[in-house]
């Protein structure tokens, strides 16, 4: 099949091909596809939406109508593949800037010597939105805020790894990474054996045992639950999924009641002792006594109950002061200060728009930069200076203006690309990668894998699925 | 299990119960639509009086209309209880308790979910396609309780499901036979032939049993004890009740709560009443009454028994 | 030096059984510099465990809850008080705001106390710092004419304002209470950039004449390098004294909050408060208010009724 060759008609990285042609990490999966005609990958292309409908992993959109349209998060059925080297150099790369992310917010719900050493301005913790004053000073088991964290990472022109951005609220997308492996292993059986793909079925098991570690109570068996926003929720597939992965119960916050400073939930035999949650509800959503006063998806005295160390809640509260945006820049100094490292993952430049200095220099160069709001997240906030018309740009700088701290800058780095097919043709697409890390009180660990996000349209370097963007399943080759 | 969970499972499975009960009563009068009966005088009359919220005027002008009951039945979106309307509840509560029901369960209510939401369906109830839209789904149900009995796990989920599941079909069980029974003043001696029964026990699983069990004259006592009485069918007020009952032992079994003793009590007087009413010196009045008041302590009981295990809000 | 017994009583009513009583209080007077606690009692009905904890500014938190149904519940706090005063105005020093600067980008804490929530009259409360004529002048002497300009200019008026009401509202109204008047001072100081802070307490009129007569009462902090945090009442233009007795403090009412709770069933909820105040001289001074409680919003209750459905499927 001749027509799979795209045209390699821009400056960045393509993962698939080199101006040499086929890179060897993908050989065998560009000669497999090689020997299946148009209508065979056009066919293994529907069987792939289709076993994302029928299972129902989908999310709403919701119209006029009264019921809503369901739909799937597309999904690209050519894996993006990434070799056992630079995999290794993402792995310790993210392990430690997770410890550095963990040191940091012991500190600043604590002693905050990282302020007092003047390494981070008061300044910039102080007027950040996430930064929940409510839960200073409260102990956390074995220190550790973020217990699961999704790091974004890009490749550059030279096909360099760096950090885009770092979610350690409440990261969604990993049933993705799962479900795509189980899609990849039913229409294409043979290519992953082949491959020696490594394996990520046994995240579940991991994060489990990690929940179990975290009880207050010294149980055999603890109570493990997931908290969801509802059946509404956008991620509620990945609740339910997860969920049943790991065998613990789904609940709601109408499910939850605490008793002098302990959580149970509500059974048909009665009250059951919660000891560990781990939660799919934003920090202001989680007790209505002490955020939002009418958030009905919340527990209320949850956060008493966590201050008394009752209750464990997955990921920690107010892990959002680490990964603002423009908390960001500082990372590299967090790991330097910290941990006396280099940082091994390169941050993408950032310009703080509070600096008059970087503000002007940005203002001047706003074809070349993305600007983005420091407290947002799924591609919504964003303006991307070389497509921006005047009218936007002008509005920006106003934005900018009236509310610095507000906003950061980057350079535009042109995402590396791979392949998708695209109306039965090889295109190439933008990509992004998010893998899970997981944090216990045995360490960091990662399943070799991740979410590659994809921005379908053309020349967008914008993956998130708001913003229309598809995923494709993560191959770590050996 | 948590309270809502449980809830989940049991609503799940009531309006589960009910769409296959809807479906197969709109089946029969549906398939005896083709040979028009001279002696039909109700239509599609029990079925709308049951299972919608219809005004009285409305059902008689429409009981005959076949092209509309079946769009009204199977996917309008203003009838609550339309089979489209159903499955939508029916998954919800699904999704509510997704992490203890079966991937196959899921999957299964999903496609149907997609089937009834899928545009086109209201143009395929037009044409002669109707037939095969209603076949479909009276299988899909099938399907449903088929996968249900070999996927889901026993234990406390499965005692919820079955328990709601039995108390819809119960209630059904009773309204279809009222309606079949107050037109002719629930005369027990009266004559009415094999045709008239025939569309009440074609909707209730029942033709082919009766005919195999009674003699073929006097059939109104004998459709009495067929549908109240008779242990051997699985839609009979008894056999659901006793079904019931299996599982609310189960479910008392490790509880000690005083408004579980109150609440088995209950339903031991109402599984009572049926088992010692003497079917055989039954008189029309009784007959009345039995139906009515079984309903009623039935539906009663259904509120009891949610206070009891799903107060969770 | 001055000794108070006081009994703050909080009442709620319900007109249906409610469950499900989560409750969060802020009641504990502080050990504050010059102010100490000689005795504390809190009774609750149903006698439920009160676990106790600090917040971010120090105050003691309880929390407790009642989870079976119930149709009222009263908190009664009862303290005995001494506040060891210097009764001295604070010393009129050379300190500027540009002396804070270094301290304050070192903490967090003080520098959440300079921020100002945005509203629209900003300009207003610039123009009211050109009237004082900020320039040049120490810290001191800026709080006291901030002080003295809100209790000239705004009305002490009952009963138009309440826990909800804005900046903006007041500078349009020019009116309020104890509250009201403690919030426009925090605006006008925190755009200064002097840390200042929120207390609400009680206060005990030794001799009558004095504004906002109620027990409970509401006045604000300044944050100064040489002296620490410093009183000033803006409801009575005084620094405050021996008979203002802190119960808490934080950026605003809202982190003061004596009372927080929510609880499930759908009842309407009446409150009322008492707060007693007993001299040593065996006077006693009392103050009774039914509190009108916000009707439910429309969200809320929305939310309700959904509740209650999903409750009911059939």
């Amino acid at each position: 099949m001749a027509k799979l060759t795209p045209s390699l008609n821009h400056s960045g990285w393509d993962e698939m091909f080199s101006n040499k042609g086929v890179r060897d990490s993908y050989r065998q999966v560009f000669e497999t596809l090689q020997s299946l005609n148009h209508k065979t990958l056009t066919n293994k292309q529907k069987q792939a939406s289709d076993l994302f409908m029928n299972q129902g992993i989908t999310f709403t959109v919701y119209s006029d109508d009264d019921n809503g349209i369901e739909r799937i998060f597309p999904f690209d059925i050519i894996p993006r593949i990434i070799t056992q080297e630079d995999w290794l150099e993402v792995e310790s790369g993210i392990k430690q800037r997770l410890l550095a992310l963990n040191l940091f917010l012991e500190d600043i719900y604590n002693e905050q010597n990282i302020v007092k050493d003047g390494i981070i301005p008061a300044g910039l913790i102080a007027s950040c939105p996430h930064y929940i004053q409510e839960v200073q000073g409260i102990k956390v088991p074995h220190n550790i805020h973020v217990h699961i964290a999704g790091i974004d990472l890009i490749r550059g022109a030279k096909g360099e790894f760096y950090v885009l951005e770092d979610n350690l609220r409440c990261p969604s997308g990993v049933s993705y990474m799962l479900e795509n492996r189980e899609i990849t292993k039913r229409i294409f059986p043979d290519m992953l054996s082949s491959n020696h793909v490594s394996m990520v079925s046994n995240y579940p098991m991991i994060f489990h045992s990690i929940l179990v570690s975290l009880s207050p109570r010294n149980v055999s068996n603890p109570n493990v639950v997931l908290l969801t926003p509802g059946v509404y929720n956008s991620a509620y597939y990945e609740h339910t999924y997860l969920a049943r992965q790991m065998g613990i119960p789904l609940v709601e916050g109408r499910d939850l009641v605490v008793n002098n400073s302990k959580v149970y939930m509500k059974t048909t035999s009665g009250l059951q002792q919660v000891d560990v949650i781990y939660r799919r509800l934003d920090d202001e959503y989680l007790d209505p006594l002490v955020f939002k006063p009418d958030s009905a998806l919340g527990v209320p005295g949850l956060i008493s109950a966590y201050r008394q160390g009752n209750v464990a809640l997955v990921n920690a509260v107010g892990n959002g002061v680490a990964d603002d945006k423009a908390v960001y820049a500082y990372v590299p100094d967090m790991i330097k200060y910290y941990m006396n490292e280099e940082p091994i993952l390169k941050n993408v430049p950032t310009y703080r728009m509070e600096n008059l200095d970087e503000r002007e220099h940005v203002f001047a160069n706003m074809e070349n930069m993305v600007i983005k709001e420091t407290n947002q997240s799924g591609g919504y906030g964003m303006i991307m200076g070389n497509k921006a018309s005047q009218e936007e740009i002008d509005e920006a700088k106003i934005a900018i203006t009236n509310n610095p701290r507000n906003f950061i800058a980057q350079p535009i780095i042109q995402l590396s690309t791979v392949p998708c097919l695209i109306g039965g043709q090889l295109k190439l697409r933008h990509v992004d990668l998010r893998p899970y890390a997981l944090c216990g009180p045995k360490g960091v660990q990662i399943v070799p894998g991740g979410l590659t996000r994809v921005a379908l349209t053309e020349g967008s370097l914008v993956v998130n699925s708001s913003q229309g963007g598809g995923s494709k399943d993560t191959w770590i080759i050996k | 299990m948590l309270s809502r969970v449980a809830d989940g499972m049991f609503w799940l499975n009531r309006y589960m119960e009910r769409t296959d009960g809807m479906l197969l009563t709109l089946n029969t009068s549906y398939i005896l639509s083709f040979d028009k009966e001279i002696n039909d005088s109700q239509g599609y009359k029990p079925l709308l009086e049951y299972y919608t919220s219809l005004s009285n005027a409305k059902i008689h002008s429409i009981q005959y209309d076949t092209p509309y009951v079946l769009k009204y039945i199977i996917c309008d979106n203003q009838n609550e209880n339309s089979v489209k309307n159903l499955v939508v509840k029916a998954r919800e509560n699904a999704r509510g308790s997704q992490d203890k029901i079966t991937k196959e369960l899921w999957e299964h209510i999903n496609s149907m979910y997609h089937f009834v939401n899928s545009p086109d369906l209201p143009k395929k109830l037009e044409t002669s396609d109707a037939l095969n839209v209603i076949t479909k789904l009276n299988k899909d149900l099938l399907l449903y309780n088929g996968i249900l009995q070999v996927t889901m796990p026993r234990g406390l989920g499965w005692c919820f499901s079955s328990i709601g599941k039995h108390i819809e079909r119960c209630l059904q069980t009773i309204s279809m036979t009222q309606a079949y029974f107050a037109p002719i003043n629930y005369n027990l001696e009266g004559e009415e032939d094999l045709m008239y029964w025939r569309r009440l026990l074609l909707s209730l699983s029942g033709y082919e049993l009766y005919l195999k069990s009674y003699s073929n004259i006097s059939h109104n006592r004998k459709v009495v004890h067929q549908v109240i009485f008779n242990m051997d069918f699985a839609h009979s007020v008894i056999y659901t009740l006793d079904f019931i009952n299996t599982y609310l032992d189960c479910l008392f079994k490790d509880t000690n709560l005083s408004e579980a003793r109150t609440l088995m009590n209950q339903f031991g007087r109402l599984k009572s009443y049926i088992e010692f009413t003497d079917y055989q010196h039954l008189t029309n009045q009784e007959l009345e009454d039995v139906l009515r008041n079984t309903k009623n302590q039935l539906v009663q009981f259904s509120t009891d028994f949610s206070k009891l295990f799903f107060s969770y809000t | 030096m001055a000794l108070f017994k006081i009994v703050h009583l909080t009442k709620y009513q319900y007109n249906y059984p409610i469950k499900e009583s989560i409750n969060e209080i802020r009641l504990f007077p502080h050990h504050f510099e010059n102010q100490e606690v000689l005795q504390y009692q809190l009774l609750i009905t149903h006698a439920p465990n009160v676990d106790v904890s600090q917040d971010y500014y120090g105050n003691r938190v309880g929390n407790f809850n009642v989870l079976d149904s119930h149709t009222e519940m009263t908190i009664e706090s009862r303290m005995l008080v001494r506040v060891n005063h210097s009764l001295k105005i604070p010393e009129i020093d050379s300190t500027y705001v540009k002396d804070i600067q270094i301290e304050k980008e070192k903490s967090i804490l003080l520098l959440r106390l300079c921020y100002i929530d945005k509203i629209e009259k900003q300009t207003e409360i610039e123009n009211i710092l050109k009237e004082i004529n900020i320039e040049n002048k120490s810290i001191i002497e800026i709080a006291q004419q901030c002080n003295t300009y809100v209790f000239e200019n705004f009305t002490y008026t009952k009963g138009i304002t309440n826990i909800e009401t804005t900046v903006d509202e007041i500078l349009t109204l020019k009116k309020g209470v104890c509250q009201d008047f403690a919030h426009i001072l925090l605006h006008l100081l925190r755009t200064v950039g002097i840390p200042s802070r929120y207390v609400s307490g009680y206060i005990c009129p030794n001799e009558s004449g004095l504004r906002g007569e109620g027990a409970t009462h509401a006045w604000i902090e300044i944050y100064t390098p040489t002296q620490g945090w410093l009183g000033l009442d803006p409801t009575n233009n005084i620094w405050t004294m021996d008979n203002h007795v802190r119960l808490s403090v934080g950026r605003n009412f809202s982190d003061c909050t004596p009372i927080k709770g929510t609880f499930k069933g759908l009842a309407k909820q009446t409150l009322s408060v008492c707060v007693s105040i007993g001299y040593e001289d065996g006077r006693q001074f009392e103050e009774i208010n039914d509190v009108q409680l916000q009707e439910v919003s429309s969200k809320v209750q929305e939310q309700l009724n959904y509740m209650d459905q999903l409750q009911q499927q059939q």
